[in-house]
């Protein structure tokens, strides 16, 4: 009885599995950020749009002129499964430190000074050659007198870095004077927080 | 009776159409909001004073990579090593036992899994002069994207593209799989 059921519906199975595998499987999925929160796509063809805002979720598209499905969720495995080669194959996310600055020198705060050891573990753990150090500036002083102290304060912390052992080969500097301030202000205003190098290991 | 069915099948019928259509408007609608990036630009003009591209133009760097893996640039193959690094146009190919990941210079990560084809169509990231824009586009594979700087300081200038959709984006993570279509 029981093999009859089957005999009868052994060509849907047949037909299914055919199915699965003529089909072209295009899958886009979201997962949450390092930091935890989850971000959104937008996938969109000629056939329609669907926003994924959920961790986990899965879209599938046929060609470019069918709609994607609506989105559901996705066993963990099968994410494993399929993309666990990818996902292992991602870099180590950047760290990005900023420095401070004395007020018209190239001379670190107290603070910042403290922090350098934890820019050398960040180039140990990623065995970084490949580190950018940009000098900035506030806007009190002339702009070319800005970019020379922005510049200074890039080489100053070239210099430190290369004394504590990172080789000097790996690190490139650039200087952006008053341009590319972290917090916006009328010209001629001291704010710390604009006086700074940052250094980023990637 | 009959009449009844056929006017539910009607009903059906028109509420199908129509909301295909209104996801066809909306598709346009995001297209319009998305439209392309300004045709490619030479490293040599967007390499300001204050440029964040480094000064070769360099747009990514190799960060990982097992088994056979291959960089294409302008038709030749480039072997790869730890900080290759990796211009505009150049395509990333990994075999069947490869894998390999990069990061871009606004932090942005990407990595392929085997049998994978991924090309960097756009990279511009000049924040001081408001020129930010990163176009991937996968042709085959698996992939995984972890979205950078670029995507913070303006979604709109980020693109995924695919043989099948588009990809927009709001700070995200996130997996694409494509398959080869059986004809080609």
């Amino acid at each position: 009885m029981k093999s009859r059921i089957v005999l009868r519906i052994s060509p849907f199975i047949f037909l299914f599995l055919v199915s699965c595998a003529a089909a072209p499987k295009n899958l886009f999925v979201l997962l949450p950020d390092p930091d935890g929160k989850t971000g959104q796509i937008v996938v969109a063809n000629q056939g329609g749009t669907q926003v994924i805002d959920k961790p986990g979720y899965v879209t599938e598209i046929r060609d470019a002129a069918t709609p994607p499905t609506p989105p559901r969720l996705m066993d963990k495995k099968e994410i494993e499964r399929l993309f666990g080669t990818a996902l292992s194959a991602q870099p180590v996310p950047p760290a990005t430190y900023i420095l401070y600055f004395k007020t018209g020198a190239a001379e670190l705060t107290e603070e910042s000074a403290k922090r350098l050891p934890e820019i050398l573990a960040a180039i140990a753990e990623r065995k970084s050659s490949d580190l950018s150090v940009v000098g900035h500036s506030d806007t009190v002083g002339a702009k070319e007198k800005n970019q020379e102290i922005s510049y200074n304060r890039a080489q100053r912390v070239k210099e430190i870095l290369v004394k504590m052992g990172v080789d000097p080969r790996a690190i490139s500097t650039e200087s952006h004077g008053e341009e590319n301030p972290l917090v916006k202000t009328p010209d001629e205003v001291t704010e710390p927080r604009n006086r700074r190098v940052e250094v980023t290991v990637r | 009776m009959k009449w009844v069915i056929v006017l539910f099948a009607l009903i059906f019928f028109m509420g199908t159409t129509t909301m295909a259509a209104s996801d066809r408007e909306l598709a346009r609608r995001y297209m319009e909001e998305h439209p392309a990036p300004a045709p490619a630009q030479t490293p040599a003009t967007i390499v300001g004073k204050t440029a964040l591209v480094a000064s070769d133009g360099e747009i990514a760097r190799v960060k990982t990579f097992q088994g056979s893996v291959q960089v294409e640039r302008t038709g030749k193959t480039i072997p790869v090593n730890r900080d290759e690094k990796i211009y505009k146009g150049d395509t990333l190919k990994t075999g069947a036992d490869g894998s390999m990941g990069i990061t871009f210079r606004d932090n942005t990560l990407l990595s392929l899994g085997p049998d994978s084809t991924v090309i960097m169509d756009e990279f511009l990231f000049d924040p001081a002069q408001g020129k930010l824009s990163i176009v991937t586009r996968i042709i085959k594979g698996t992939a995984a994207y972890l979205s950078g700087i670029i995507a913070k300081l303006s979604p709109q200038s980020v693109r995924f593209e695919t043989p099948v959709a588009t990809v927009g984006f709001r700070g995200t993570r996130f997996l694409v799989k494509i398959e080869e279509e059986k004809s080609r």
